[in-house]
């Protein structure tokens, strides 16, 4: 799954407090982001800027019904 | 122009100023935000990012709603150890705030080094790695006694007075605390602490400890000095939080036992002493340590001062010897001691003698001679600039009065301190 187009990330990582269990960010360098870690949430917010970064990194849920509470961030359709 | 619109000009000027001191002295940047959080202008050249860290850190979302309605500045720190001060200041008319913000910064340049080693220790592409710590080695570093200095110069800007770091707020964060793993062996030791630093940190100890002894309420002000010559406490450990810690409950240690040689009791000193170590293991940020040490600072002194004014000594007597401590520095002359106090020169003298024990007289060059005592071991001041900072006119009078009390010249009190030192460190060494 894609982060969608101009995504308010501070509520993106907000909505992902919600989720039932870990939501990674995965980017083309094969980085692999547990964004309920602090730490990650800032090295994500780090790399914000960088829109071809950002449009091209996936975001993986562990649990699949935590899609649903992401589904206004990312494209549902990969 | 309105008044009102004048003065928010000239607010905005002396602001436009400062940010550009502080960006120009040390690359500190400055952030005026809306009461909503909205971005307005930054001097920050990462304003996303950073912006991003404030509000994932919770340091907005305090600025903007416990913070609203302060007066004065407030200091927010974040699990990574980035430190924030903000301070309100209102629009045109006064119908709306907006929020004046100032860094980030770091205390210790160890704390970009842990989180480069975490970086590396956990395999991030080079690519992730450098957009991270690009922005963090901007950063400016910057010891707490400055940024206390900072913090009160902003506060000048925006509401043109002075205040002590005693008066600011300090953020209290549900943050936990960040655990360190860095491999800690790998990181080298770049600046070594000049022994010099170590004694004004002592000195500004001294001094504080003496202020808990003498129950003295007006301590804020005579130990401003001394804390704006310290250093920050830092050993560079890899784990700020925890030295900072260490070092508090230290000078909880020292705080009690100078309020017990203050005359409070063993028991509600250590009662005291506990209850504090107890609060600092729970802290989790350093701005809240930073809050908890002053409290746990005036405590201590507001608890001898209880003592020191029990109900056998007189209100007058008591507002008297208050006055006394508060202004030792200061020229005292004991007819307007009197006339301030509502009794005759005479009258007040024997009843102080009568009810403190000691003549008024001595109680003032007691209280100096303490505190020259303190002086002496702990700086460099010349005996002449002492005499004439404690009032005690000359250097010859100071000498005099000073060797009736301890049995020797200040000079001598100065030098003995100095061999035992240097006994203590051979001995040590040894």
């Amino acid at each position: 799954m894609r982060l969608k187009e101009n995504v308010d990330y501070v509520l993106f990582l907000e909505a992902i407090k919600s989720c039932s269990k870990n939501v990674f960010f995965q980017t083309i360098e094969g980085d692999c982001l547990n964004l309920k870690s602090v730490l990650a949430q800032y090295l994500f917010s780090a790399i914000s800027s960088n829109t071809e970064f950002m449009e091209k990194s996936n975001i993986v849920c562990e649990c699949q019904e935590d899609y649903e509470c992401l589904k206004d961030f990312i494209s549902l359709i990969e | 122009m309105s008044e009102e619109q004048g003065k928010y000009e000239k607010t905005f000027q002396r602001l436009q100023l400062f940010q550009g001191l502080v960006h120009s002295g040390c690359g500190m940047s400055m952030w005026c935000l809306s009461n909503t959080g909205e971005v307005l202008y930054t001097t920050s050249s990462y304003e996303k990012e950073l912006k991003m860290f404030l509000q994932i850190s919770g340091c907005l979302k305090y600025a903007l709603e416990e913070a609203r309605d302060f007066v004065r500045p407030f200091i927010m720190s974040d699990s990574l150890g980035l430190i924030w001060a903000g301070e309100y200041i209102f629009s045109t008319g006064g119908t709306e705030r907006l929020l004046i913000i100032m860094g980030p910064l770091f205390f210790t340049e160890f704390s970009v080094k842990i989180i480069k080693n975490e970086l590396q220790a956990m395999d991030f592409s080079l690519m992730l790695q450098r957009s991270c710590l690009n922005i963090l080695q901007k950063v400016p570093v910057l010891a707490m006694t400055m940024v206390h200095q900072y913090v009160q110069m902003m506060h000048y800007a925006i509401m043109k007075e002075n205040i002590l770091p005693g008066q600011f707020h300090y953020q209290i964060s549900e943050a936990k605390e960040r655990r360190v793993t860095a491999a800690r062996q790998n990181v080298k030791l770049e600046h070594e602490t000049h022994f010099n630093e170590y004694v004004k940190e002592y000195s500004r100890e001294q001094i504080i400890l003496q202020c808990i002894k003498d129950g003295n309420l007006n301590y804020s002000n005579i130990v401003a000095p001394e804390i704006r010559a310290a250093i920050p406490d830092s050993y560079e450990t890899g784990q700020p939080l925890r030295e900072s810690k260490n070092v508090v409950l230290i000078f909880t240690a020292l705080c009690s036992r100078a309020a017990v040689e203050g005359g409070l009791s063993v028991k509600t000193a250590k009662e005291m002493e506990v209850s504090y170590i107890r609060q600092i293991e729970n802290t989790r940020t350093v701005t809240e340590l930073m809050k908890l040490k002053y409290t746990m600072m005036e405590d201590f002194v507001e608890g001898v001062h209880r003592f020191k004014n029990g109900p056998e000594i007189s209100l007058h007597i008591r507002e008297c010897y208050d006055y006394i401590k508060a202004h030792f520095m200061e020229p005292l002359d004991l007819r307007k001691i009197a006339k301030k106090i509502g009794y005759t020169e005479y009258y007040l003298t024997r009843k102080f003698q009568k009810e403190m024990g000691i003549s008024l007289l001595d109680c003032i060059r007691e209280t100096r001679l303490e505190y020259a005592k303190v002086w002496l071991i702990t700086t460099d001041k010349s005996i002449q600039e002492i005499s004439e900072q404690l009032q005690f006119g000359t250097r010859n009078y100071f000498s005099r009065i000073f060797k009736e009390k301890e049995g020797m010249t200040p000079a001598s009190y100065r030098e003995r301190a100095r061999i035992v030192g240097k006994e203590n460190e051979v001995t040590e060494c040894g």
